[in-house]
């Protein structure tokens, strides 16, 4: 067993959210701000913004950890195939509850994870920020986002998506709940990104 | 240009090694693109991918594209996605519905079935221009096996039943486990490509060798959820001993079959998916204890992985299809299946559990496959060796239905596949359209 694996990681035993309310009240989620209108509170956007920076850097410094602490204990970290189907019913190239996402980072952190060795670095640039205080209370911060990967003996790999984050407040701190992320030429084949 | 009989097979493949040139060879590539691609009964789509009258797939046979369609009769066509006029693709979405495919370019118009319905300002071609001979070209076997849909363009080929034999049986019993035995394509695809022939996927999907090893990091973060647990040390200990088997079937087909060596339940054993205990609990509250569990026991793969020969791979509960790009790039798609006759709770966690193993597991095997083909670059070392398990004589590990089955962790399937490979690249075939 390697030692170094979960070295500092903290997990979570069950996975006891993932209810017939819970995917009905995600996917309606998913769906209210089809045909939101323009984003108007700049000191909302650029609070919002600051977490989603502070995100895309707590991945390019590879402090997983600081980054896991971001999510709440019933988050969803989720990138679909199609961003209109149902999730009961279809596969996703990620769909993960709080647990499945700490295996990702253990994995990612496994030197014997042949796929990222040697260990590639990362470069998440954040665009295009919109958000909004919600009715129920939540966040909605939509942005576009591309990350770079690079890896040594091979090429630059390049993702561009869509980024849809749900925030809720603990205790005075916002919390990611529900991170989408759409890419776009999620119908192609192409090497999966490591973290998005 | 070059031909098979350019290649001298017995030097390339051998008993217990095979030659770098099956692998690296572009002419061997374009060989293998007609005679087994085409040549051979090919996979090409499942029936629940086109439903109804005017439902149509773009599919991959070798490098040609084609079309399946279901006719208004409900009738399978497979046609060549090539104008009969000059050759432009008529059709370019991936799947859908359609009355007719008209081309782009020029606007000739073809039915479901193929066949020229219209071309614009007729009255320019002569007397003799018939339409009826100016169809979109099609396979002109296509044939389906329990709603997996084949193609061939070798009128020389036996029946598709034929043709699967054994492998026929097992594909069987897979879509069997499924309730009522209906099994459904619609639940998305996982698209990943590699840099490397298509072949080191084959290889590498009847053994059970690399396990420990290319996948340690899958095994590592199961142990860390599961530190008292066994999670393969007992298989990593004495995995020659374990009761995970490979068989080869013939015909090219190749099987593993995990689940004697994966205890009581499947369903337990299977690693941890977003929200499998609950969903657990629900089924087994709303159908009674004992129907929930014979249901859950369906719900994850079911420790059969099959491999018909040259593109089509069962891979627990998903349908894997092999896609050559060129002799150095493959795409593998992995279509997720449902079970369409069971409760919408228990395809959610088929759902869930189907993301796994792509996520954490088929990433380290596409790098090996890219570390492969890096190491197959070397012409002074040409030499790839599948010996092991070679010293024991067939005649012990042929059963009496002529499969050979041996420990998981045995190259024989490999040997299986690689003579019927043989045999098939030298094989004289006469490929044509309809």
């Amino acid at each position: 067993m390697n030692d170094r694996l979960g070295k500092g990681i903290k997990l979570t035993a069950e996975s006891s959210y993932l209810t017939d309310t819970f995917y009905a009240d995600l996917l309606r989620d998913r769906d209210a701000l089809a045909e939101q209108g323009p984003c108007t509170d700049t000191a909302l956007t650029a609070q919002c913004a600051a977490l989603l920076h502070f995100e895309a850097r707590l991945l390019d410094q590879k402090r997983y950890q600081d980054w896991l602490d971001l999510y709440t204990g019933d988050a969803i970290y989720w990138i679909p195939y199609d961003d209109t189907a149902d999730v009961r019913s279809h596969i996703n190239l990620v769909f993960d509850d709080r647990r499945r996402l700490e295996d990702r980072v253990l994995r990612q952190m496994s030197s014997h994870a042949h796929a990222v060795q040697p260990d590639p670095n990362y470069q998440h640039v954040v665009s295009n920020v919109e958000a909004w205080q919600m009715p129920d209370g939540h966040r909605r911060v939509l942005a576009s986002q591309v990350a770079y990967e690079y890896r040594y003996g091979h090429e630059v790999h390049r993702y561009v998506y869509r980024t849809d984050h749900t925030l809720k407040q603990h205790e005075n701190k916002w919390f990611i709940a529900v991170k989408r992320c759409t890419l776009i030429n999620i119908d192609a084949a192409f090497e999966p990104p490591t973290l998005l | 240009m070059t031909t098979s009989t350019d290649f001298d097979w017995d030097y390339l493949i051998q008993r217990d090694r095979v030659h770098r040139d099956v692998y690296t060879d572009p002419q061997l590539f374009s060989i293998e693109m007609t005679k087994l691609y085409g040549g051979l009964w090919t996979y090409l789509c499942h029936e629940s991918e086109i439903p109804e009258p005017g439902s149509f797939r773009r599919a991959k046979l070798g490098l040609r594209e084609v079309i399946v369609s279901r006719g208004k009769d409900g009738d399978i066509h497979a046609l060549f996605n090539r104008c009969a006029h000059r050759a432009a693709a008529v059709c370019m979405h991936p799947s859908g519905s359609a009355s007719r495919f008209v081309c782009p370019y020029h606007g000739w118009t073809y039915g479901l079935n193929g066949d020229l319905l219209a071309v614009p300002y007729a009255d320019g071609y002569g007397e003799d221009f018939d339409k009826s001979t100016r169809h979109l070209p099609r396979v002109p076997r296509v044939k389906s096996f329990h709603g997996f849909i084949f193609g061939t363009l070798n009128e020389a080929m036996p029946e598709l039943e034929d043709y699967l034999g054994l492998a026929g049986d097992v594909l069987k019993e897979f879509i069997n486990r499924a309730p009522s035995g209906k099994l459904s394509l619609n639940a998305g695809a996982y698209r990943s490509s590699y840099t490397g022939n298509w072949k080191l996927a084959w290889d590498n999907a009847a053994d059970m060798y690399h396990v420990f090893f290319a996948h340690r990091s899958l095994v590592d973060i199961t142990r860390a959820r599961n530190p008292g647990g066994d999670t393969g040390a007992t298989y990593a200990a004495r995995p020659d001993e374990s009761p995970i088997y490979s068989y080869y079937l013939g015909q090219g087909h190749t099987y593993l079959h995990h689940r004697p060596g994966m205890g009581p339940s499947i369903f337990e054993r299977a690693r941890p998916a977003p929200g499998m205990e609950i969903g657990a609990t629900a089924l087994r509250e709303s159908m009674g204890s004992e129907a929930a569990a014979d249901l859950l026991e369906r719900v994850p793969g079911q420790g059969m992985n099959l491999n018909i020969f040259p593109n089509l791979m069962i891979i627990a509960s998903q349908i894997q299809v092999v896609e050559p790009v060129s002799v150095d790039r493959t795409q593998l798609t992995w279509y997720a299946t449902t079970l369409s006759d069971a409760p919408a709770q228990a395809n959610v966690l088929r759902m869930r559990i189907a993301e796994d193993f792509p996520n954490f597991g088929e990433v380290d095997d596409l790098e090996m496959f890219e570390r492969c083909w890096q190491g197959l670059q070397v012409p002074e070392a040409p030499w790839v060796d599948y010996s092991r398990g070679n010293h024991i004589p067939l005649a012990d590990i042929t059963q009496s239905n002529g499969a050979q089955k041996a420990p998981g962790t045995h190259e024989h399937a490999l040997r299986g596949y690689l003579d019927a490979y043989k045999d098939y690249m030298q094989t004289d075939m006469t490929l044509t359209a309809a």
